[in-house]
């Protein structure tokens, strides 16, 4: 599946960006697998920097997940400090295909996107970024 | 479906902090909202089957060193 990069205004325009930034963003499909609840094209950052995929915690509660029901675990990166989000497992489809991971969800996440990170996305798909061509390719891995 | 990918004149500073809905092509907004939840069932009573949910913020440049 390639993907290209998507623009995003920034507030004040950058000598090396220029007026906007491009960001390796995709729409994905948020399912709580115990009720069936969808968060639909939800806009994620590929963020092989991420150490495990985190969304916000106000989607998981979209979805009827009690969210602070698990221990919390510390966030660090991507926030206030010290931070904190609840794992809980969740179904995600990108592109038609349907995975099934554990994920953080935060209300410490500061940023405007979910993030797909190694543990729980990289390990299951192969992720290739072709900034040049500005477009990222994205192929689930074989079982 | 020809999806739009230059978010800059849809995505702009006058929804920031808040939760936006787009219609599929994303070339629009069609709800706002301070919650995910909220603002899904906004698109959806105006007929969008599959809104694009996202987070504004006023500036893009947060992960610039």
């Amino acid at each position: 599946m390639k993907f290209p990069y998507s623009k995003y205004f920034l507030g004040r325009p950058s000598r090396l960006f220029g007026s906007y930034v491009e960001y390796p963003t995709v729409n994905i499909d948020l399912i709580n697998p115990s009720n069936g609840r969808i968060a639909t094209n939800y806009i994620v950052l590929v963020d092989s920097g991420a150490a495990m995929c985190v969304f916000h915690a106000n989607i998981a509660e979209s979805l009827g997940i009690d969210v602070e029901s698990v221990i919390p675990m510390p966030l660090r990166g991507v926030g206030p400090f010290p931070g904190k989000h609840f794992v809980h497992t969740i179904e995600l489809v990108l592109g038609g295909h349907h995975t099934i991971l554990e994920a953080g969800f935060s209300y410490d996440l500061n940023i405007p996107f979910g993030l797909l990170g190694q543990k729980g996305f990289f390990e299951k798909f192969r992720i290739c970024f072709d900034l040049p061509k500005r477009d990222f390719e994205i192929v689930p891995k074989e079982r | 479906m020809v999806i739009n990918h230059d978010l800059t004149k849809v995505l702009t500073p006058k929804y920031a902090g808040k939760w936006v809905a787009m219609n599929e092509q994303q070339t629009k907004v069609v709800a706002s909202a301070k919650s995910p939840k909220e603002v899904m069932e906004k698109a959806k009573r105006k007929g969008i089957k599959r809104p694009v949910i996202t987070l504004v913020v006023k500036d893009y440049g947060f992960l610039f060193p």
